[in-house]
């Protein structure tokens, strides 16, 4: 009996003859492995850039947004569960080669392509020639990832990646394999990977209560990222909502939110921020050296911004991102 | 000696005889999986797959990133 090994994730899947992966979308057939969902997106939408969320790329310009079935990831409190935990054969798919969304993201004036929704890493070929094909007309590549990734695919993609939106799920390896199925140590590799080859990343962390929230837990997790990738990369607290395996679970009280918030700034990281809390203060840019408010944002919605040529408008400090 | 025993005791004894074969039911079928090789239950009818994806008009490229065990 023949086995081939698929090495594009950390499960390493092993797979006999017309056997998938744990991805549902990678399949060992005639010999080979074959992914079933190039130029096969299920979801394709034009969104915010802030809704990524990317804070410090491009600001108010539109991401044009693919996905496709499956998803090496198993989250309980997944919002894609509905392609994410499918297979290709039961979602409804579009027929869109990697030339044509280039085509349709210039068409609708978006500076950027989102690779998101699902986890683009187990649609890896797809999302690889249409990078390659994107910069060549001057497109950024945004990667929306838990970054559960084998080093070497993720060495070969970093070139063609722009800005990576990393879901940093929690801090501990019983967490991880708890709620995700999966394994924290990868994914800390997998962002010092993607910082040290160019890649502008940025950081979610979605707060669950009774699950994460622990002041403890949110401390560690702003001192690995002030020590390891840096205070200058965005931090984005994400309030949970209730959904697929954890609607016994209530929302996050705004109050732990604001605790997260305060416990980034006291931590001496420059940029963090409260998501999915619409009006909130932390929904805003403000520079780390003089403290004024930078860009205003009501959720997705940019109300004002002083950030002039990369640097706050006040006082001249440069404000990491792409700006231009 | 049953015929002195109350009633409730006796139904008490035939639940302990029935819980007990329970007990060693799930510790022989936790040994037997863990003996059998993995990979005995795998048989995979190939062309019903092929027939699947195709009537699902699913069109398969070669992945990147993988490598052949044996
Ligand atoms: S990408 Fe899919 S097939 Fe490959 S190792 Fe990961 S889960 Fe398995």
């Amino acid at each position: 009996m023949k086995i081939i090994e698929c090495q594009l994730c950390k499960r390493k899947c092993n797979l006999i003859e017309g056997q998938r992966g744990d991805c549902r979308v990678r399949l060992h057939l005639d010999g080979k492995l074959q992914t079933l969902v190039y130029g096969n997106p299920c979801s394709v939408h034009i969104d915010p850039i802030e809704k990524k969320p990317l804070f410090h790329v491009l600001p108010a310009t539109g991401a044009f947004s693919i996905a496709t079935a499956g998803c090496n990831m198993h989250c309980k409190y997944c919002q894609n569960w509905q392609i994410s935990q499918r297979p290709p054969e039961e979602t409804h798919n579009y027929d869109l080669p990697p030339d044509r969304v280039v085509a349709e993201t210039l068409k609708a004036n978006c500076k950027s392509i989102a690779y998101t929704y699902s986890d683009p890493i187990i649609f890896y070929e797809y999302m690889y020639d249409t990078a390659e094909i994107a910069h060549k007309h001057n497109l950024l590549n945004l990667m929306i990832t838990a970054g559960f990734i084998e080093e070497k695919p993720l060495l070969d993609l970093c070139p063609h990646i722009d800005a990576a939106n990393v879901d940093l799920k929690g801090i501990t390896e019983e967490y991880y394999q708890k709620m995700c199925s999966s394994e924290l140590a990868p994914v800390l590799h997998a962002i010092e990977t993607m910082k040290k080859n160019g890649v502008w990343v940025e950081l979610t962390n979605l707060i669950i209560p009774t699950w994460n929230d622990s002041e403890k837990d949110i401390r560690t997790l702003c001192r690995w990222v002030k020590d390891t990738v840096g205070p200058d990369v965005p931090l984005h607290f994400s309030r949970f909502w209730p959904r697929h395996l954890l609607k016994n679970l209530p929302p996050t009280p705004v109050e732990t939110m604001e605790l997260a918030w305060n416990i980034a700034k006291s931590e001496g990281l420059h940029y963090a921020y409260v998501g999915n809390v619409p009006g909130h203060d932390g929904n805003s840019t403000f520079c780390p050296n003089d403290g004024k408010l930078l860009i205003k944002r009501i959720g997705y919605q940019i109300l004002e911004n002083h950030v002039v040529d990369g640097k706050c408008e006040f006082c001249k400090t440069e404000i990491l991102g792409i700006w231009s | 000696m049953a015929q002195y025993m109350k009633k409730e005791n006796k139904y008490f004894i035939l639940m302990l005889i029935i819980a007990a074969a329970l007990l060693v039911g799930i510790v022989a079928e936790n040994i037997v999986s863990v003996i059998l090789p993995k990979t005995v239950r795998l048989n995979i009818d190939v062309e019903k797959v092929k027939q699947k994806l195709s009537q699902a008009g699913i069109v398969t490229r070669e992945a990147k990133h993988w490598k052949k065990v044996r």
